[in-house]
């Protein structure tokens, strides 16, 4: 085409298709929707294309489909939770959706708000046997939007041979003010870069430290979207951390996972979905411990739970619960989570005989399972205010990455939050009065 | 001026002389004309209407109204979305890094584009293998070189790092600092598009007439004039042709930001792409990601423009 237009009529063209390009705001999904014959063909868009968690995300969809029970999962692998959401908000208005999803802990409420999401409480088997804290995240104005499949908290894990190296008792990760003292002879006294890996914004910084956050008695927010981030708790959390990077040798990492596994971090916080990888791929070795407490203890749970999308059949409706209560019975539960490190969703997956097995194993999927009852659903400004996760993220990059005081980067997102937080408020009151 | 009036019969005309439209002929008729003018340029019209214009409008639209994405609720806030981004400190920003992030992508893409075309040109052993090389990085996925970059600028593990650390040099945080992120993008951008610069640089370079520099050099000028005076003049119309087609890839480079860096860190990489991006997917507000669609296309509009004046007064076509 380019040799027979002129050149100017081509850099017009260019110009123009460029410019549309990036203004129109739609890409169309392909159209993947289909039944064949007498069985179906269930459409599931996930977030496992990799890793550990994408080796047991297949497995499980083969191990279905080998039921022959006339469903057959088309599944399609996204790199993360945003791209999986992003697929589904794009292809809402054309129809292009997936009969089943999994919708991360940031973004199921969206599409509940858009009444875009099956109600679930006429198929999910044994909702009593699911961990209560966790099945209730999903549910909302009576109904149930979603069930837990790979839900996870962030735990603590710390590098055994800096930690040896450097003469210093684990048990001080009990406590941000202990680890803080000991921080700068972690350094100094192995080969490690830093004492404690922050990661940035797109890692899930906010969620990684939400629970410092309530450490230091603050929060994001309430649960009626008053936001607090910049009130004192939050403020003093931001401005330890701060100290952490300013005077105690700890930094800001691209990938705190990555590089906990390479090696160059004593210590960091990251997904129990990250456990099977690291201990994979790991070469150091290392331990898990409950998040550090300072006023008080705080973990959020995390992670991502299985939703039904509106818009399908009967049919589908049904097929994709018989995926969905597939992935997440016992058996399976169990397997998922000795695979990943995400945590058992069933307590008959944590009390079966194999599971008590795995964990006399492995004490550090233990330390997951005994902190599961201490953690409590996140604060409505992350989850459920859209953004508020990025936009966190971003103030906390603020503090440690350009050493902004705190209480202004705090200020300036919280702004921000309350101008977001309007129209998910509208829409609340819309359907929920 | 003498007209052959018999249809059948090939009557080209003189160049530079008006053209007369021959009588009788097939496009005689003003109205059959237009319906053949119709028939051809309708299919493409309604996929361009539909697909480019359609949208396009929609989105002026768009940027003009407050949107609630649940509900649906739309109402006319005028230039309000407008409004709030220049207010927006981080958008302050965001211009700051598309304009510094094109200049130096163009620049040293071209610029080091051309140097390889000049290398390429003589007459070296294995010419075709490096040219081969040279041009592969154009073809491979955008989030793969930015994957693989992103290992190379690793400050503890990475090649760079353990380059420099030959020299005793501590390498720079490329992507966790944000003096340093939108640096990282940009080399990663120039290596993976400076092939195919650098290839069409070579066509270029392969169609200059040889008598010209064999002219110059009988006139005495040296190597320096040589390329000043032969070979940039008669390279303007491909110079022109990649810049104005580097300028708008540029704007709307996304893949290796956002493998690489996400925009971080502190927004130091969002560029006006990106932040379309983060503002309608991720913040889902899409009427303040219309607006800044509109800058962005009101932004590559004039530099296209002022790409098109320039090309009035500096390009060659055909050696003049």
């Amino acid at each position: 085409m380019i040799k027979n237009v002129s050149r100017r009529s081509f850099i017009k063209g260019a110009a123009g298709a460029a410019a549309v390009g990036a203004a129109s705001s739609r890409f169309f999904a392909p159209t993947m929707i289909s039944a064949q014959g007498s069985g179906v063909e269930l459409i599931y868009w996930h977030a496992f294309n990799s890793g550990a968690n994408g080796e047991a995300q297949t497995k499980l969809i083969e191990d279905f489909n080998a039921l022959g029970n006339g469903v057959t999962v088309v599944p399609t692998g996204y790199a993360n939770y945003e791209e999986v959401a992003n697929a589904i908000l794009t292809g809402l208005d054309s129809g292009d959706v997936p009969h089943i999803a999994t919708l991360s802990d940031v973004w199921w409420f969206s599409f509940y708000l858009r009444q875009a999401l099956v109600e679930l409480s006429p198929f999910a088997e044994n909702p009593d046997d699911y961990i209560a804290s966790l099945f209730g995240d999903y549910t909302r104005n009576g109904g149930q939007w979603g069930v837990p499949f790979a839900r996870s908290t962030p735990i603590f894990y710390y590098n055994v041979e800096a930690f040896d190296a450097a003469g210093v008792d684990p048990a001080v990760v009990g406590k941000w003010s202990d680890f803080a003292g000991a921080s700068a002879s972690l350094v100094d006294a192995s080969d490690v870069t830093y004492s404690f890996g922050f990661g940035n914004a797109a890692s899930y910084g906010a969620w990684t430290m939400h629970g410092a956050v309530w450490a230091f008695d603050g929060r994001y927010s309430d649960e009626d979207f008053n936001i607090l981030i910049n009130k004192e708790g939050s403020v003093a959390a931001g401005e330890f951390m701060r100290d952490m990077v300013q005077t105690k040798k700890a930094g800001t990492v691209d990938n705190p996972t990555n590089e906990f596994i390479a090696g160059t971090l004593a210590a960091m916080i990251g997904s129990t979905g990250s456990l099977g990888t690291i201990t994979k791929d790991g070469t150091v070795e290392f331990k898990t411990a409950k998040l550090p407490e300072e006023i008080k203890f705080g973990c959020p749970t995390g992670g991502t739970g299985l939703s039904i999308i509106a818009g399908a059949t009967d049919e589908q409706q049904q097929a994709a619960a018989t995926f969905m209560n597939f992935c997440t019975n016992t058996e399976n539960a169990s397997f998922w989570s000795q695979y990943t490190g995400y945590m058992p969703v069933r307590t008959s997956a944590i009390e079966s005989e194999d599971y008590q097995a795995f964990l006399a194993e492995h004490p550090n999927n233990q330390v997951a399972i005994e902190q599961l009852p201490l953690t409590q659903p996140q604060d409505s400004a992350r989850v459920f205010i859209p953004n508020g996760d990025a936009n966190i993220g971003k103030a906390w990059e603020q503090i440690l990455v350009n050493n902004t005081p705190a209480q202004q980067a705090f200020d300036e997102v919280a702004a921000l939050l309350e101008e977001d937080k309007a129209p998910v408020i509208e829409a609340l009151s819309a359907i929920e009065g | 001026m003498a007209v052959n009036n018999n249809p059948t019969e090939w009557n080209p005309q003189p160049i530079g002389k008006e053209f007369v439209r021959p009588k009788g002929s097939f496009g005689g008729i003003l109205g059959k004309e237009w319906v053949l003018f119709l028939l051809l340029v309708l299919p493409n019209f309604i996929f361009l209407a539909t697909f480019t214009y359609w949208p396009l409008i929609r989105n002026f639209v768009l940027s003009t109204q407050k949107v609630n994405p649940y509900t649906k609720a739309q109402s006319y806030a005028g230039l309000d979305n407008f409004r709030w981004l220049f207010n927006d400190r981080v958008f302050k920003q965001v211009v700051s890094n598309t304009a510094i992030f094109i200049v130096c992508c163009v620049f040293f893409t071209l610029g080091l584009g051309l140097l390889v075309a000049l290398l390429l040109n003589e007459k070296l052993k294995g010419r075709t293998a490096v040219r081969a090389m040279v041009f592969a990085p154009y073809l491979i996925a955008g989030s793969a070189v930015a994957l693989v970059w992103s290992y190379i600028f690793n400050p503890r593990f990475g090649l760079f790092a353990m380059i420099l650390g030959w020299f005793d040099i501590s390498s720079p945080r490329w992507l966790e600092d944000p003096n340093w992120a939108l640096a990282a993008v940009i080399i990663t951008y120039v290596w993976k598009n400076m092939g195919f610069a650098a290839v069409v640089f070579l066509a270029g370079l392969q169609g200059i007439p040889k008598d010209l520099y064999e002219a110059a050099k009988l006139d005495g000028a040296s190597a320096w004039w040589r390329f000043r005076s032969v070979t940039l003049p008669m390279l303007s119309p491909i110079s022109f042709f990649l810049v104005v087609t580097s300028v708008l890839s540029t704007f709307q480079a996304f893949d290796l930001i956002d493998v690489m860096t996400s925009g971080g860190p502190v927004n130091s990489t969002t560029t006006l792409v990106y932040y379309v991006y983060e503002q309608g997917w991720m913040a889902q507000r899409w009427e303040r990601a219309a607006a800044a669609a509109v800058v962005l296309f009101i932004l590559m509009l004039t530099v296209t423009g002022m790409q098109m004046l320039w090309e009035r007064r500096q390009v060659h076509y055909d050696g003049n």
